[in-house]
């Protein structure tokens, strides 16, 4: 005879749900203020480790770097990327709120997410998911991991260009190519997001049909 | 429970209750309906009606259904 294994949400799973988002909101806060007290002089600029750095594109008429690395396989080639790390050792607070901006909307909008999913997770411990207000939640969930992974890149984008034209040289510069590349788009967290709106749709339904149950003799 | 919408759908559970000397507690062990639900259906506040409940309600309280149901315009 056989046994069919049945997955259930227990208590436990709702307490060690809520503990997750809790320690997730908070880990996130504590990142943001960071961010937050670092596009001030009062911390030493070197605590930010990478972000004080940007990647540009090289100018065209740069030669690549040598690259002296052995190669075993057959027909490989190893060649250095076109690209220059520029590193703000002492920036400016401009340059500060600039090198942290990206990374600051991006943790704005997970602090968001998680904070509705948080008060999701409530209703669910309530035993009464299905109410109106997750609905409205579900939509806010999506359209912010929708936006969000559009909006970092682009946002990174702008900022990149005002720190390299602050950085380098224009005249011995030609200025990056200005726009998003296809390869900076996080195309799985925009697959994600456009899922979510696809769950939230559902959720509106099963809201519905909930209503009209409610009330049923 | 959602608002009540005025639907001026009456039920007469009350007066046939009444008339058949019984009460809510023994008409809703007869049905096989909580006593919760068939107060909600008593006190105006149910939205619908499963057609077994009815079937089963007009069974015990031995009557139509249109002598449980009733229209009255607002």
């Amino acid at each position: 005879m056989s046994t069919r294994t049945r997955l259930a949400w227990s208590k436990a799973d709702d307490v060690v749900l809520r503990g997750l988002l809790l320690m997730g909101i908070a880990a996130t806060s504590l990142t943001g203020l960071f961010l937050l007290v670092w596009t001030t002089p009062l911390l030493p600029a070197d605590t930010a480790g990478e972000l004080t750095t940007i990647t540009v594109h090289a100018p065209a008429a740069t030669p690549p770097p040598p690259v002296d690395v052995p190669v075993t396989g057959e027909d490989v080639e190893v060649r250095a990327t076109e690209s220059l790390a520029v590193t703000f050792h002492d920036p400016t607070l401009p340059e500060r709120l600039l090198l942290v901006l990206p990374t600051l909307v991006g943790v704005a909008a997970t602090l968001l997410v998680l904070v509705v999913l948080l008060r999701m997770a409530r209703t669910l411990a309530q035993g009464d998911p299905f109410v109106p207000a997750n609905v409205r939640r579900m939509y806010v969930v999506a359209a912010t991991v929708t936006v969000g992974s559009l909006a970092v890149p682009l946002v990174r984008v702008f900022t990149d260009a005002e720190l390299q034209s602050r950085a380098l040289d224009p005249d011995g510069l030609v200025l990056v190519a200005f726009g998003v590349g296809v390869g900076e788009v996080p195309f799985p967290l925009v697959f994600v997001g456009l899922a979510l709106v696809a769950l939230a749709e559902v959720f509106r339904r099963g809201t519905g049909l909930r209503e009209d149950v409610e009330g049923l003799v | 429970m959602p608002p009540e919408e005025a639907t001026g759908i009456r039920i007469h559970l009350d007066e046939l209750l009444s008339d058949r000397g019984m009460t809510l507690t023994e008409l809703a062990q007869r049905v096989g309906v909580t006593v919760v639900n068939l107060s909600v259906l008593k006190n105006g506040r149910a939205r619908a009606i499963r057609f077994s409940t009815l079937a089963a309600l007009c069974r015990e309280l031995d009557c139509q259904p249109g002598d449980l149901i009733g229209y009255e315009e607002d």
